[in-house]
């Protein structure tokens, strides 16, 4: 490859993960024509081509200190060092309940969870009649459906930070709330239905192992993406 | 000898150096630190992110302003310019660095 196109190609790594707005650009295309200026005197100088490029490489310092700057005063999303881009939103921002996304979550494996103890404890300790052994499940149920569809919510919401999420990310994540949301309403039928009973346990376990295979795609992208930035 | 001068001593006074710089007239990135180097003999290079994290932050107070210029190298140059403001506080720095220089040379002796 060419020095200027390593070059390029540097500074598009440096700024990965920040929104790439008009003054984002601006700023990138200033700092490139400075540094292939200096790239192209170097060679005229009679510098071997790598070692051109990697005078103008170290000649630039912090690298950071100035993509960092740059993204936060353009208010772009910019991840933590070598990391993906979507990482940063999960890690908290603005106040209250949407501050905790990581708790929202949770909160379907926690109530899943939870549910399946209930129902194992049903199972051993038969609770007289039908009506009460299903009504912590209703409840719980209830809490997965709330819990999903606010996931839901807040996932295609309009804030700023939910947006600035990648793509694959945020159309992932929506199809893992869906699931539970699914499921939730497959539970309150099949507990209304006698001989349906028996499923209740299997749909909150087929909801988790599905939650769980689009997690291990978004993960296993991540991974790709992340080897792809390191090249 | 090429004084490893990317310490902290003369890095407080980057934000004097380009406006001193910028005061022979307007300049861009490459041709600032280019200038910065010849008159130090070879001694003294800014690094880019230096360089320019301390031009933007000169901007933002006002102190310099900046334009588009001619294309080269395949990308548009941006030119800075001092302000009034910059040269007051150029003024103002370098006037800071004389009753320093003064109080370490009479500390040393």
């Amino acid at each position: 490859m060419k020095g200027e196109d390593r070059i390029r190609r540097y500074l598009e790594r440096a700024f990965y993960g920040v929104e790439k707005n008009e003054k984002v650009r601006e700023e990138m295309e200033a700092l490139l024509g400075e540094l292939l200026e200096k790239y192209q005197s170097l060679t005229a100088q009679g510098y071997e081509p790598e070692a051109a490029y990697q005078s103008v490489i170290s000649g630039i310092g912090d690298i950071f200190e100035l993509v960092d700057g740059i993204a936060q005063e353009a208010q772009t999303g910019r991840p933590p060092l070598g990391g993906p881009a979507d990482l940063r939103q999960t890690d908290g921002f603005g106040s209250g309940w949407k501050s905790s996304p990581r708790m929202l979550e949770a909160a379907p494996y926690v109530a899943a969870a939870g549910l399946l103890l209930l129902w194992g404890g049903s199972l051993l300790f038969p609770a007289g009649p039908r009506a009460r052994a299903l009504t912590p499940m209703l409840m719980l149920a209830l809490g997965i459906g709330v819990g999903a569809a606010v996931l839901w919510i807040w996932m295609n919401g309009d804030r700023k930070a939910v947006r600035s999420r990648a793509p694959r990310q945020r159309a992932g994540r929506t199809v893992q709330a869906a699931v539970w949301c699914a499921a939730a309403l497959g539970m309150f039928l099949a507990a209304s239905r006698p001989h349906l009973e028996r499923l209740l346990w299997l749909i909150p376990l087929a909801a988790l192992a599905v939650h769980q295979m689009i997690a291990a795609w978004l993960a296993y992208e991540e991974t790709k993406e992340r080897r792809d930035f390191h090249g | 000898m090429l004084l490893n001068i990317t310490s902290d001593m003369i890095y407080g006074y980057t934000d004097g150096i380009i406006l001193r710089c910028l005061m022979d007239g307007d300049s861009y990135g490459y041709d600032l630190n280019a200038a910065i180097l010849k008159k130090s003999k070879g001694q003294y290079e800014l690094k880019e992110a230096t360089l320019y994290t301390t031009v933007r932050r000169l901007e933002k107070q006002g102190h310099v302003t900046s334009y588009w210029g001619a294309e080269s190298a395949g990308a548009r140059r941006r030119y800075y310019s001092i302000t009034d403001q910059g040269r007051a506080y150029l003024k103002q720095r370098v006037q800071e660095w004389n009753t320093m220089k003064e109080l370490l040379d009479t500390l040393f002796q």
